[in-house]
């Protein structure tokens, strides 16, 4: 009688101990995870930021290349076309996209967009009244800055989506990941052509020789 | 008991070991090491010894006076494989200039073979040399001397005038970040990277030593704090961090 009781006592508490550790164990990887699902939102809300400040920079462009007599319109047309198709795409700021799709439409228009400026920069290399104004050399400056920091942004971006796809991969968590909705985020493709080459293109120097 | 203890003690070693080799797996082509403890770096030559030591002083007071961290590289040439903007960007991520949540370090890097050169912006430093500022500063002071021949001075300049659009933006503490550092035990970045390796060494050296003094029955302690670095100033990064801010021109 008393071994029973004991024997199934300590089954008990053995069970309860068990339960407990999973559940600890379980917390701990969800909480994990969340953690790293906040990194990728965060880093893509970084890159949208830094998309929108080149967005930003077009009315500022319009108006300083209109000033330069006889700019090619077509041209300009094409840039405030561009950004206003990448306006059209609606797409949640504070939150990574889930699938691949949503984020290679909202590449493609940004891509268009990246093309039409770089278009522009080289045109605008056939007026030199453009090109002395201090004005337009600013504003070269700035968009090659934000460029740039497109760039840094998407490959943290990419980082981080890396970690957190990695993270709902490996064991405990891809017991769990499914069932909590944790799902894999698409990353940037580099290979667009268009998208990966502005970050050397826009590198326009003090003579005009482009950069290697 | 105590062979058990010894060997427990050793297997902790050696995973730590393989922990902390095991940390830094993300680099691409190896990166020249960060001019610490100086500001300057020229590998490509530029400077006489007398205007290295002037500037590396200029910006060892200007991060006394402003804590912001101002570094200058002189390479003989972009290294191959590596664009210009990639590598600075990378370049800033090793060295980490500007102190950690200021973020007010720069770089001014030159590429003597290429007629390049770039002023890369630390995050807290895009609001007093936005790009376009680092634009006119490359084409206007530094590229003209340049074109002259006159390269101390076109470093100079440039210097010169990147601590003057930033004077005000940050207050000093009269120290530099490495100054800090010393005494204190080393803080970085990367809390989980580095603290918990730290905390592991230090227990398995508090045990190592509890090991040998009970051998040993002498005393330990009371030989001073080893053999760490003495110095007056000079520079370490202090865990800038940079978006990829700046601007890149030629001469």
């Amino acid at each position: 009688m008393n071994k029973v009781w004991i024997i199934l006592l300590s089954a008990i508490g053995l069970l309860i101990f068990g339960v407990l550790l999973l559940g600890i164990s379980a917390v701990s990887t969800y909480n994990g995870l969340v953690g790293r699902q906040q990194g990728v939102n965060a880093g893509w809300a970084q890159v949208l930021n830094q998309y929108q400040r080149r967005s930003d920079l077009v009315p500022n462009l319009v108006k300083t290349v209109e000033g330069s007599a006889s700019f090619e319109k077509t041209t300009l047309e094409t840039v405030v076309n561009a950004r206003a198709s990448v306006g059209r795409v609606t797409i949640d700021p504070s939150k990574a996209p889930d699938d691949a799709a949503t984020l290679q439409k909202f590449q493609a228009a940004q891509g268009q967009f990246s093309s039409a400026l770089q278009r522009l920069l080289v045109v605008s290399e056939n007026y030199p009244d453009l090109k002395a104004s201090a004005g337009f050399r600013d504003l070269q400056a700035q968009l090659e800055g934000t460029e740039n920091r497109i760039a840094v942004e998407r490959g943290r971006f990419n980082e981080a989506v890396m970690t957190y796809n990695t993270s709902i991969r490996t064991f405990p968590a891809v017991l769990l990941a499914g069932a909590l909705g944790f799902v894999e985020k698409p990353y940037f493709q580099s290979d667009a052509g268009a998208e990966k080459a502005p970050a050397v293109k826009f590198d326009f120097g003090g003579t005009s020789t482009p950069a290697k | 008991m105590m062979d058990h203890f010894r060997r427990l003690t050793w297997s902790l070693i050696w995973l730590n070991c393989g922990l902390s080799l095991a940390l830094p797996l993300r680099a691409a082509n190896p990166l020249p090491p960060s001019p610490s403890p100086h500001f300057v770096r020229d590998d490509a030559h530029w400077l006489s010894s007398s205007a290295f030591q002037a500037l590396d002083q200029k910006l060892e007071t200007f991060e006394r006076d402003t804590t912001s961290q101002v570094v200058v590289a002189i390479f003989p040439k972009i290294p191959d494989g590596e664009e210009l903007f990639d590598f600075s960007q990378r370049l800033f991520e090793a060295w980490k200039p500007g102190q950690k949540s200021k973020d007010n370090g720069a770089l001014l890097l030159i590429f003597s073979a290429e007629h390049q050169m770039r002023i890369h912006t630390g995050l807290g430093m895009e609001g007093v040399l936005p790009d376009a500022r680092c634009k006119q500063i490359i084409s206007d002071l530094i590229a003209p001397q340049l074109r002259k021949g006159n390269r101390e001075a076109a470093i100079n300049a440039g210097v010169d005038a990147m601590i003057a659009s930033t004077k005000g933006e940050y207050q000093g503490t009269g120290k530099t970040h490495r100054e800090g550092q010393n005494g204190k035990s080393r803080r970085s970045d990367g809390l989980a990277h580095y603290l918990i390796p730290a905390i592991f060494w230090i227990i398995v050296l508090l045990q190592l030593i509890r090991a040998f003094r009970r051998r040993s029955g002498g005393g330990f302690y009371g030989r001073g704090n080893g053999g760490g670095w003495s110095s007056g100033g000079g520079f370490s990064g202090g865990g800038g961090d940079s978006g990829g801010g700046g601007s890149s021109g030629k001469w």
